[in-house]
Formats: structure tokens, sequence, C-alpha cells
């Protein structure tokens, strides 16, 4: 049902034909008093705030002076700000004659990022190719064999929010795929425990288990075992991820016919082999945009890091603002970031319906 | 002996009890230690001293030398509060939003859509920093405050809404009839006549005029404008109004979106239906279609609800005292963490699990009303 | 109907072996719903046999307990000498030497036709690719569809993933093969080039079990008809003396309102 829209007028009056374009517009926007109200009532709306808005965004604004004089005069946005700290906002602290590494390396995470959700590249040698990626993302961010070693420390910005959810999602997987199958598992310990640890992590803020794993961790650890700020984001963010993936892998797990356990059986396909070979793989498949989903709330998620004192492009941004010589441009930081996040996430949710509208292959 | 299948689930359940507790025992033996060696006392005695610490602001009534308890109740309703106002504003909006996005007309439904897909695909915390960043910049000094609807005021002070204060008395019978009026509204969804539909309406007109003649404590306190300052009113500041527009913002997105999907889940084929037995407009929507659509809306809306609590914790960004970041001061002021640790996660569990426990009750309630 | 060269000789069971299948005493229940009342069967190597009844009458729930899909509570059930319990060892044995097909099909839809016939032979019987898929060649020959071997179930009809449904059972070279209702989700015009097929491998003198309400079928093919009704094996007899003289009023009433 279209709750607004009442049916156009069937027939064009003669003489009006040759207004074509012109005149369904002025139809839809016309056509019912209902749409007329909502026409002036958006129409009022979008001239009062659009104007300003475009004035502050490009008229106004300082696009290309690079001196902070100018945005200290001009009444608009200061673009100039952006484009002389991009690489502060976008790498933080990285020393500035290695940032080509991080900058490789957020191209490398984005292509495989792309190219993993594809399903016709779901084959276990993409696994490996991961893996040989993370070592290589790795390498370059750290250095050593012949590039200048970086401390995690200095690490930030953009890089920082693709690893951790990268490999927070990564290492989730095969978590998430083991908590899922333990939840529907016919053996009670096993079934409740699972049910538990999802659902408590599931029912919790995900900063509150940042705070937990930066607050506990000192205290459960003896002190030369106590990893980094990094990692204890890390294995917050991969515990949080591990509950979301359960879910999500729980569903595509229900939509599989009981017919499909039976066959596996009828040839005699042990357990594991049975959900390695026969059911998981189209569990998955099922899956898929929901797992598209997760992954970008946990792309959104990583944002929080910055609580827990990691140097993400948030803190990036604030870092940068802190310069004197500029008079601070903070709304315009702060939405080139959220710039930043929409394009990685708006990306991949149009991909995510991409492969919700095609269906499931082969089937 | 190992294969027989009764056998071996035994022996994995056992192995996996016993790796659970040595893994927990350990984690609690080291934990012990490490407070022991750092010399941190243990238990809950410490919530009745007086806990010296700041709470910037708050919806009850807070002082620095009240207990650690009160301090992390007034972060609670701080928590609370902020989420009851968002979901509150954020399902009305959403409502609007989704179905306007249906639309024929381009205009309304593209501003509409520009609103969800903003709101879906940018992290909140970055939307309430940004926000937060143009609070200066877009609203004027005090002196020059806007004044949107008469009684509200907007400065880089923050809003200046009007207070309403009534006793206790007159609170406890409004909720009543509250509480009547949506119990009738229940009752009147599945019967037919003149009667139903005005049963809600006269409960609450009547409820309202008992109080107005029982000359009920109930008054309004409108802001004045004094030149520098403003008298009376309840004030707004910045931080709390941040996070109030800035989470519904971003959940109206999420709802207007479980909205539209309920709206396009009831197929054309149960308009036909009903047209084809003479039914009129009002009741097909009121009997047929709502019903079937509040089934695929309730599920999803309420953990769009319990995300609402979860977000409010980013109120930290913005540096508004809810109940995380209380507890977050009070852990570092007090070094109780563990206790801390195991009260941020009790409350948070207890509020969502009472949250989807509303919510299957009432999915309940809808399932009865449609047979 | 049915080609009488298809016709055989029944193989005369040597009373020395091993029965393929023995039942002592089988008992089953659904929490308080008995679905099996003492049930005792043997069943012959190369023997055929074809289990009817009404609906509910327990006739599927019995031969998806010889490769134990359901567990029994009571009672014996012996699979080529080895006795069902809850050995797992025993169980993964007994399934790799019985094949199975199901109503419906039950194939894997995100495999290829070939795929689906060689992955038992390759992770259960550690055959190499290779071999698994010329012997997968070899059946898909047998049920008359080897130009489809890669293409997915879902672009096959009905009748086509039945074929592959018994020639991925065929490819495990099992001792026993379990019917159940192989034809009753099939379109009227495919069930034809199904029981050709079954008729075909009677021929081979394969041990079968087949839970149908194809008539004509049985006739021609079975050794014995079983007629179960609310978990009992109501009577047990040849096809032509089960369709000429039935004893019991139950099967008497289920023959009338099935053959007409």
């Amino acid at each position: 049902m279209k709750a607004l829209s009442l049916p156009l007028p069937a027939e064009p009056m003669p003489g009006q034909i040759r207004f074509g374009a012109l005149r369904r517009s002025a139809i839809l926007l016309f056509g019912t008093p209902l749409n007329a109200v909502l026409t002036l009532l958006f129409g009022v709306l979008l001239v009062t705030t659009v104007p300003p808005m475009l004035h502050w965004l490009v008229i106004d604004a300082v696009l290309f002076d690079p001196s902070p004089r100018a945005c200290r005069v001009a009444t608009g946005a200061c673009w100039s700000f952006i484009y002389a700290k991009s690489g502060q906002l976008l790498f933080g602290i990285y020393p500035l004659d290695e940032r080509w590494r991080p900058a490789i390396v957020c191209v490398l995470i984005l292509a495989l990022l792309a190219w993993s959700v594809r399903p016709a590249s779901w084959a276990p040698r993409l696994a490996a190719l991961w893996v040989a990626a993370l070592v290589l993302i790795f390498w370059l961010m750290a250095g050593g064999f012949g590039l200048a070693e970086v401390p995690t420390s200095s690490w930030g910005g953009l890089p920082v929010t693709l690893i951790l959810t990268v490999v927070a999602i990564g290492v989730a997987f095969p978590v998430g795929i083991l908590l899922a199958l333990a939840r529907r598992s016919t053996m009670p310990t096993i079934r409740i425990g699972a049910v538990v640890l999802i659902e408590s992590v599931r029912g919790l803020p995900l900063l509150s288990i940042l705070f937990v794993a930066s607050i506990m961790m000192p205290l459960f650890l003896p002190e030369a075992l106590l990893p980094d700020k990094f990692v204890r984001a890390l294995v917050a963010l991969t515990i949080f991820a591990a509950a979301y993936l359960a879910e999500v892998i729980r569903g595509g797990l229900q939509a599989i016919p009981n017919g499909q356990y039976e066959a596996a059986a009828a040839v005699g396909l042990p357990f594991w082999r049975t959900q390695y070979l026969v059911i998981l793989p189209q569990a998955i498949r099922v899956a898929i945009p929901a797992l598209a989903n997760t992954i970008i709330v946990m792309i959104k998620n990583t944002s929080l890091v910055l609580v827990v004192g990691l140097f993400d492009l948030i803190s990036s941004g604030k870092a940068a603002l802190a310069d004197p010589d500029w008079p601070s441009p903070a709304a315009e930081t702060f939405l080139f970031i959220g710039a930043i996040f929409f394009a990685l996430s708006f990306s991949f949710a149009r991909f995510a319906d991409f492969l919700e509208r095609r269906g499931p292959t082969a089937h | 002996m190992l294969s027989d299948a009764r056998t071996r689930s035994i022996i994995i359940q056992c192995a996996l009890v016993a790796v659970a507790a040595a893994f927990a025992a350990l984690l609690v033996s080291t934990t012990f230690a490490n407070l022991r060696a750092r010399g941190i006392p243990i238990g809950f005695d410490f919530l009745t001293m007086p806990s010296r610490i700041v709470i910037s602001e708050a919806i009850l009534t807070y002082k620095s030398r009240d207990p650690y308890y009160w301090a992390i109740a007034t972060g609670l309703a701080n928590t609370v509060f902020v989420s009851a106002v968002v979901i509150v504003f954020s399902s009305a909006l959403g409502l609007v939003v989704g179905i306007t996005r249906l639309s024929s007309n381009p205009l309304a439904a593209g501003t509409c859509r520009v609103w969800v897909e903003v709101a879906r695909n940018s992290p909140p915390i970055v939307l309430l920093i940004f926000l937060y960043s143009l609070w200066w910049k877009v609203l004027p000094p005090v002196g020059e405050a806007l004044n949107p609807l008469p009684g509200v005021y907007a400065s880089m002070r923050g809003f200046v809404v009007p207070a309403v204060s009534m006793d206790v008395a007159t609170a406890g019978l409004l909720v009543i009839a509250l509480a009547l009026a949506l119990a009738a509204a229940g009752w009147a969804a599945a019967r037919r006549g003149w009667l139903p539909p005005l049963a809600a309406p006269t409960i609450l007109a009547v409820g309202i005029a008992g109080l107005w003649l029982a000359d009920a404590k109930f008054s309004v306190d409108w802001p004045t404008f004094t030149g520098s300052n403003f008298k009376g009113g309840k004030d707004l500041t910045p931080e709390l109004s941040t996070i109030l527009i800035g989470l519904t913002i971003y959940t109206t997105g999420f709802v207007a979106e479980i909205v539209r999907g309920g709206v396009l889940s009831v197929g054309r084929g149960q308009w036909d239906a009903g047209h084809s037995l003479g039914l009129p407009r009002g009741k097909i929507l009121r009997l047929i279609i709502i019903p079937q659509m509040l089934r695929v809306i309730v599920p999803p809306l309420n953990s769009q609800y319990i995300n609402v609590v979860k977000n409010s914790t980013l109120a930290i960004a913005v540096g508004y005292p809810d109940f995380l970041a209380v507890m977050n001061t009070i852990i570092s002021k007090s070094s109780h963490s563990i206790e801390g640790v195991f009260i941020i996660l009790g409350v948070y569990l207890a509020l969502n699990l009472s949250l989807s426990s509303a919510a299957n009750w009432y999915n309940r309630r809808i399932a009865i009303v449609e047979r | 109907m049915l080609s009488s060269a298809a016709k055989r000789v029944p193989p005369m069971p040597d009373p020395s072996d091993p029965p393929a299948i023995e039942m002592i005493g089988m008992n089953k229940w659904y929490g308080n719903f008995h679905v099996l009342k003492d049930i005792d069967l043997t069943v012959l190597r190369g023997e055929k046999l074809v289990i009817c009844g009404p609906s509910g009458s327990g006739k599927s729930t019995i031969i998806r307990c010889i490769n134990r899909l359901e567990e029994h509570q009571q009672g014996q059930i012996v699979v080529d000498g080895v006795e069902l319990t809850n050995d797992l060892k025993k169980i993964d044995l007994i399934r790799r030497d019985i094949g199975m097909v199901f109503q419906h099909f039950n194939l894997f839809p995100h495999l290829t036709i070939l795929e689906n016939l060689t992955l038992a032979p390759i992770w259960v019987r550690r055959m190499r690719r290779a071999q698994a898929e010329q012997t997968a060649m070899h059946y898909l020959e047998r049920v008359k569809i080897p130009d489809q071997a890669h293409k997915y179930p879902g672009q096959l009809s009905g009748g086509q993933q039945q074929r592959v449904a018994i020639a991925r059972a065929l490819c495990m070279s099992p001792k026993i093969m379990l019917f159940d209702e192989p034809t009753s989700a099939l379109d009227p015009e495919m069930v034809k080039e199904v029981l050709d097929t079954m008729i075909a491998l009677a021929g081979d003198g394969m041990t079968m079990l087949c839970v149908t309400h194809e008539m004509g079928f049985a006739r021609q093919i079975a050794d014995r008809v079983v007629f179960m009704d609310q978990g009992e094996i109501v009577e047990m007899n040849t096809p032509s003396e089960f369709f000429s003289h039935p004893r019991h009023r139950r099967s008497k009433l289920f023959l009338t309102q099935i053959l007409n």
C-alpha cells in the first residue's frame, strides 16, 4: 500500500500532452491536495535550510587558500584546513615520511573486503589470502625487515579503524560459527553456555565491553602478559562481533531444511564433515546480506575505540584541531570524518542490497 | 566405549564444564592475587560512603557529599531519562518519516530518504560530536536567544523549555487516567460500533477535567527572559540537548525503515480482500492492515529501543554524565573496579531484559487480538 | 503398463546367509505416542519389500530406523550382522552400506550434480576424485542423465532430481537401498521415469525396501508386500496373494481406497 498516494489521473487532458515531463512532475507535486500540502511543507523546509547550508559549504567557504588567515576571515567552511591536515586526519601521528605505508594498507583492506563478500570468491584459499594479506599489512604498519619500525602507539586514523574492523571480524567469524552451532547443539550444557554468552554480550553496550576489557584485563592477567591498549580493544571488539555473527549465522542455519542433515547422514557423513561440506556453505550463503550488515555495524562501532584511548579517525581529528595556527574548524573536520564512514558503509550497504536482490546463487 | 553416542555426549559436556570452571578459577585467583598485591579491598561497603565525585547535571537531586549508591542512581536516572525521551520522539518521528518515504511526492520522499540514509550510514558517535561542534556555530548568544515556539528558547547555553510541575498525588492520578485510557484503547481495538473508539478519549478527558475540578497542584513554569538570563523553566544544557537531538535523529532513521518495511509487508491482496468484503477504508486499515503490520514491526522496533539504551552510553563523547560515565568515574576514583564492573553488567542486562520482556508481553497481546 | 522385459526371476535366497535386515520386537515412541509396536521383520539378501499403509501408520519411520535417522527404544535391529546401538562407529559403518532415497530428493543445492555424487565417495570412502567422478558418470548413465552432470539440482526437473538422488545413493555401492515414498512429491508425468529406474535396479538383485503407494510397481517387483496400520504390521504376503485375497479388514479397506 502506498499510504499517501492516490492514483494519478490515467488520461492526460487533450492539448496538454506535449508538456510531458513537466506535467508529470506537476502531477506528482500538486496532483492531490495531500501532495500539494507535502510539497509546500517540504518546499518551505528546503528553501529555508538549503541555501544557508550551500553558502556555508561552498559559496562562502575557503576551498584552496592554504593560509589559516583566510579561514579566520571567511564566514563559510574552512575546507583548506581539511586539505592541509588530510595526512594527519587519515593517518594520525604516523611518521610523516612513512605515510605511504598506511595508505597502501587502507587500499589493500578495502579491496580485499569488497572481493570477499562476493559469493563467487568463497573458497578455502580466501582464508589463506587474508592471512597473507594480514601478515603483509602488519609488516607495512609495524615495519622491520627493511622498513623503519613504527610502534602501535604511533598508529592512527583510518588504517586503525580498518585493521580493527577486519581483524575483529576475521577472528570472530570462526568463533561465531562455533557459537551458532553450540547454540543449536543437543547437549544442554553446551547450548546453555552458548546462549548465556551470546545473549549477555548482545545485551551490553559495546562501550561497556570496551571499558570492562580495559579495566579487567590488567587484573586478570599478570603484568608481563598484559597486552597493549590496541590488543585489548581488539579482544573486546572480537567478543562483540562474535556474538552478533553467531546470531546471523544461526539465522542462516535455521533456513536449512532438515532433509539436508538426513541426506548427509544417509550417505554416511559424520557431524563435522556434514557441517563443513553441506550445511555451512548453504547457511552462510543465505546469511550474506545479514553478514554485510554486521560488517557495516562493526565499521561504525569501531569508532568507539577512541573512548579507551586508541588513536582512530575521530581522535586524529581532535588532535589536528588542536593546532593553534588554525581557527579550529571542528564542524568541517567531523563532517569530513562522517563522510568517510558514510562512504564506507553506504557502499557496503548498496553491495549488500545487490546481493540480496540477486538472491542465492545456483538454486 | 568412546564411540557410544550418549557416553561421548556426557564426556564432552563434563570436559567443557571442567575447562570453563578451571578457566574461571584461574581468572578469579589471579584477580584476587592482583588485588591483594595492590592492597585493594573487595566488597560493596563503599556504596554507602560519601562519593565526593562531581556529576555535572542530573535529573535527580545530587550533591557531591551524597553516598556512592546515590551517585549511581543519579547516573542511572540520567540514562533512563535520555533513553525514554529518545524512544518517544524517535518513534513518533520515525512513523512520520517512514510513511512519508512511501509517498509519491518526490520532494517529500527524497528528503526523508536522505534522512534515513544519513542516519543509517554514519556512526552515532561522529553524529553526536559533529552536532556538538555545531552548537556554538549555529546558535546565538543568550542575549539574542531564538524563540522558535512559545516558551522555548535556544541559545549557546542550551535550550530553555517550560517546566511542568505537579504534586505526587496529581502525577499518580494522571498516570492512572493514562493507563485506563490505554486499556480502553486496547479493549476498543477489537470491537465495533460508535462507542469503543470514543472510550479512550472520554476517559482521558474526564480524568483531566476531574483533576482540574479537584484543584490539583498542577502548574506550568514558563521561562521569562530578563535581558541577560532566563528565569524559571527548565534548562537543557548543550550536552543534554546534543544527546537528545543526535540520538533522536539517528534512531528515527532506523524506526522509519522498520515502519516502511511493516507497511510494505502487508500485501495489496489484503486491501483487495477487504474491499471485496465491502469494508470501508478506515475499517480495513484498523482491522486488517494495522494488526498485521504490528506483528512485523514490534520485534525489530524492540531491538531498536534496546539499541537506544546502549547508544545512550555515547553521552560520554560530549561529556554528559550517563550511567556508564558515572560508573567510570566511580571506578577510577574508588578503585572498586570488580564491583563496578558487576554493577555495570547487571544494570544494562536488567534494563535490556526488562525492555525485551515488555515487548514479548505486548507481542503476545497483539497475537491474541489478531484471533 | 510396465515393460515385461523388466520382469525377472526372483533369486533364490540362500537360507544359510545371515539376513540383510532383522528386526526383533522393535518398539518406538515419540513422547507418549507409540509409533511402532512390536515389529518383527526379516529381510533376506536380494529381497524386494514394498511397505504400504495409510498415512501415519509408521511405514516411513520403520525404514528411517534402519539407518538410524530415527532411534528405536526397544528390541533389536540387526543390519548385515551388525546390531544398531548408540555406537557411532557402527552407525557410520551401517550407513555407508545403506543407500536412501527421500520423498523430497534432498540433493545438496549448492553443489553440482557431479559434486553431489562424488561428495560421499571422496569424504567417506576416501576415494580419489578422478575415480569417484568416473563412478559417478557411470551411474549417471545408468539413470540416463549424464548430460546434466555440471548443472545444479535447482535446474533439473523433479523426476531428474530423484534419479540423481538414486545415483547418489548407488555411488556408495550400498548393499541395501531404502526408498521413502520416492514418487509422492513428483508430478504425475515424471513418476514413470523414476519407477523404471527402480525396476532396473531391482533387476540387478539389489536388496530393496520401498515405502510406496505405487501398487502396479509393487505387483511387478515385490517379493513381499508389508501392510502397516497404526504402528503394527497387519499383513505380510506375496503381492499376488495380498492384492487378490487380502486377509484383514483393514487391508481390504486400504486397498479399496487406494485402487479407486
